[in-house]
């Protein structure tokens, strides 16, 4: 791996390049258990203070806006509709948790001891806690305001693997729009591909489709391709997260 | 050799000679370049492959679906997927209008020959290849419809068009929301503003307001009309989208630092005509269309031409005399298994609309006007098929249902002699109730296709309302038990049962179980005849 700073044993990279010998970037794994631990808890709210965070409480709002219009124009929502606004909330709070991956100082992270893995851990994990907590927000509110007989047919665990699976694609893309972007800014890719690929679905035939009624023969079959594309989004984002490089290119850093 | 250059610092720098037209030229050249990467975009490449790949899967596997397009209604429900291409555009414009900021290098802009005003006017511009491929291929959709041997009805152009105008007016909203926020975010989570927008008119679907967004889609349960009923004002709706394109536009202009007399004209002007059209639109369906439809439902024997093939008349709204044909080979299909007296007798079938089983409750349909209308131009107990049509299920319960529901009333008129004239559901008992829904369902692939679909959907017993509304046909579960059963025998067969015994089986008096019997067939348990109202 070729980097910009000087590697701890003194090699001083003009000398290097002088000498057109690549430099060797330090070991990132400096430390493990509880010393990994310190470092996390030290990196998590300077991380977080760091992220772009508008856009996920942006799409919170947007989520929750969806879900307290029934409120305030005093409706009481049929179970298709009821699902329909839960949808609508993961589709918001995906598009928001887009962003937060994005880092415009990646430039300067890239050489900081730690894995790049966790540098993006340290963003993604609380933004799919606070994701999850979003949703499962939004799920309230709309129970509320659904209909008794239809609440009890509400296919919790079914949305929720849906949203789970939008949640970890839009993840999986932002991790990739990383590697193709210098690590900067993924929710480039991630916001259009998690819209494009939620408006895709809505026009695929009838035996193929993915958002069904909670009624439909295929209900269970839409679940499982919703949970293999949720393991596939959970596993092409930890590949792409463990690096910097352009997938395509195959260099380091910026490029 | 030197040389020594003394600067005036009172001297002004030297004005640039300025070629007429070379402005103008230059943006030209850059609307090209950005259309060209527009284009070829991710995006909008993404978005026009999901435009095309559920037709080409349609069109590779035979297209059951579109078999039977009614084009005034076909003319607006492709709309809402060029909004797949309409989201692809607006993220496209939006990324290559921050391209500057995005790349860190806006302020390296302010040296370039081209005004950021004129760089707004190039990427508006830009939009214009992308629209016309827009309207390139809805058109493409319409003449493939329209080349369909079961199409009927007129393409609506101002429909067609509403379509690439949603593309234009989506780019146009993100070369603005570029110019107003330089944040990428902003313009994914305003499209997914627009997209709950857009869900909230499709609920709302006879709402005026509906009008105001970026398409208006009908109610999925409701029957195709003639197109001089629709009442969709798709004109108003043209205008609204273009006035709001070239409004957005103007402001996308003026937020980049343009300011002639000549743009805030035109906003003027565009903000005139969006008022106008969202009047016109909010203004609903006119009274006039309202009262023509009423007649129509009411009275169809005023607007419908007849034609007669063998021993059955056809009468329908000159927009859907297409299908007779269907409609004959599913009377054929009935009239074939029954005996010469009743196969050769004259029989009349009218198509009607009736609206309202539209929302909610069923209402029942004026039934009496509708007979009293028959009589006086001499078509007695004509047997009503509605606007849908189909091939089986392929193209979805509405359609399908409409077919098993057309079959039904015509088996039931061919039996009894007469067509349902109450106004709530006539349930058919014992033996004519098998024999009728046999008839039915046997005609052809595609009723005994509708007919196991609705199977599916049902439970203790079948309910064929005539046209949505409260009234038509119902029947047993014992007796759909045992159309099941005859539907796995050999028609021919059945037929030359149901030909010997034919009175027998017409008659009311005529058990299920006896029915059974005479066609060869074990009589279904009892138990399923729990709760009839027989």
């Amino acid at each position: 791996m070729l980097t910009r700073r000087s590697s701890p044993d003194g090699t001083d990279p003009g000398a290097a390049a002088a000498a057109n010998t690549p430099v060797r970037a330090p070991s990132r794994s400096t430390s493990s258990g509880p010393g990994r631990l310190l470092i996390l808890r030290a990196m998590l709210i300077p991380t977080l203070r760091a992220a772009r965070l508008s856009p996920m409480l942006g799409g919170a709002l947007l989520g929750l806006l969806v879900a307290v219009t029934p409120s305030v124009a005093d409706l009481r929502l049929s179970l298709s509709i009821a699902i329909s606004i839960i949808r609508l909330g993961a589709i918001a709070i995906a598009l928001g948790t887009a962003f937060v991956l994005d880092d415009p100082a990646a430039p300067s992270t890239v050489v900081v001891p730690v894995s790049p893995l966790t540098l993006r851990a340290v963003r993604a994990v609380p933004a799919l806690l606070a994701g999850t907590a979003l949703w499962w927000t939004v799920v309230a509110v709309t129970w509320l305001r659904t209909s008794a007989d239809a609440r009890t047919l509400l296919p919790l665990g079914g949305l929720a693997i849906e949203a789970g699976a939008l949640l970890l694609l839009s993840l999986c893309l932002a991790a990739l729009g990383l590697r193709l972007n210098a690590g900067e800014a993924g929710g480039v890719l991630a916001a259009p591909g998690v819209l494009l690929f939620v408006l895709g679905t809505m026009f695929l035939p009838d035996g193929a489709a993915l958002f069904v009624d909670a009624q439909d023969p295929h209900w269970a079959a839409a679940h499982q391709a919703w949970a293999a594309l949720a393991v596939v989004a959970l596993t092409g984002a930890l590949l792409l997260a463990r690096g910097n490089g352009n997938v395509w290119k195959r260099q380091w850093g910026r490029g | 050799m030197s040389s020594t250059t003394t600067v005036n610092r009172s001297q002004t720098p030297p004005t640039p000679r300025t070629v007429p037209g070379a402005a103008r030229r230059a943006v030209i050249a850059l609307a090209a370049v950005e259309a060209f990467r527009l284009l070829r975009h991710p995006a909008v490449l993404g978005a026009f492959a999901l435009y095309l790949a559920p037709w080409a899967y349609e069109a590779s596997t035979g297209d059951a679906a579109h078999r039977f397009p009614v084009l005034q209604d076909a003319s607006w429900s492709s709309q809402p997927i060029l909004l797949v291409v309409a989201a692809g555009t607006l993220l496209a414009a939006n990324l290559a209008a921050l391209r500057a900021q995005r790349h860190g290098v806006a302020a390296l802009y302010e040296v370039l020959v081209l005004t950021k005003g004129q760089r707004t006017t190039a990427h508006l511009l830009s939009l214009l290849p992308v629209t016309v491929l827009s309207g390139a291929v809805a058109v493409g959709r319409m003449f493939y419809l329209a080349g369909k041997a079961g199409a009927v009805g007129h393409v609506q152009p101002l429909e067609v068009a509403a379509g690439p105008l949603c593309v234009l007016l989506a780019g146009v909203i993100g070369i603005l929301l570029a110019r107003l926020s330089t944040s990428a975010a902003v313009a994914p989570l305003a499209l997914a503003g627009l997209g709950i927008m857009s869900f909230v008119a499709a609920v709302n679907n006879t709402a005026s307001w509906r009008w105001l967004g970026l398409i208006a889609i009908e109610s999925e349960i409701a029957a195709p009309l003639p197109a001089d009923l629709a009442g969709r004002p798709a004109g108003a709706h043209a205008l609204w989208l273009s006035a709001l394109a070239v409004l957005l536009a103007v402001v996308a202009l003026m937020r980049s630092g343009v300011r002639s007399l000549t743009l805030k004209a035109t906003g003027s002007l565009a903000l005139v005509a969006a008022v106008a059209a969202a009047g016109v639109q909010l203004g609903g369906v006119p009274a006039s269309t309202l009262r023509a439809r009423a007649e129509a439902t009411r009275h169809p024997v005023k607007y419908e031409t007849c034609s007669t093939i063998g021993n059955v008349s056809y009468c329908s709204f000159p927009d859907f005399s297409g299908w007779g044909a269907q409609w004959a080979h599913v009377a054929q299909g009935i009239l074939s298994r029954t005996p010469p007296d009743v196969s050769t007798a004259h029989y009349f079938i009218r198509q009607r609309i009736f609206s309202g089983g539209d929302a909610g409750t069923p209402l029942p349909p004026p039934l009496s006007t509708w007979q009293q209308d028959d009589l006086a131009a001499h078509t007695p107990d004509a047997v009503t098929v509605g606007t849908d049509w189909g091939e089986g299920s392929a193209a979805g319960d509405r359609s399908s249902d409409a077919v098993i529901d057309f079959a039904a009333e015509f088996a039931f008129r061919v039996v009894t002699g007469k067509v349902p004239g109450q106004s709530r559901l006539t349930m058919l008992c014992r033996s004519p109730s098998v024999l009728v829904l046999w008839l039915a369902a046997q005609s052809t692939a595609g009723t005994q296709d509708a007919f196991m679909s609705m199977v599916r959907r049902s439970s203790g017993g079948l309910s064929l309302p005539l046209l949505g509304s409260a009234a038509g046909l119902t029947f047993n579960a014992r007796e759909e038990a045992l159309v099941l059963d005859l539907l796995h025998r050999p028609a021919g067969e059945v037929a030359a049962r149901v030909r010997a015994s034919w009175a027998e089986l017409a008659a009311s008096a005529t058990s299920t179980d006896r029915a059974a019997e005479i066609l060869g067939v074990p009589a279904p348990d009892r138990a399923l005849a729990e709760g009839s109202r027989c």
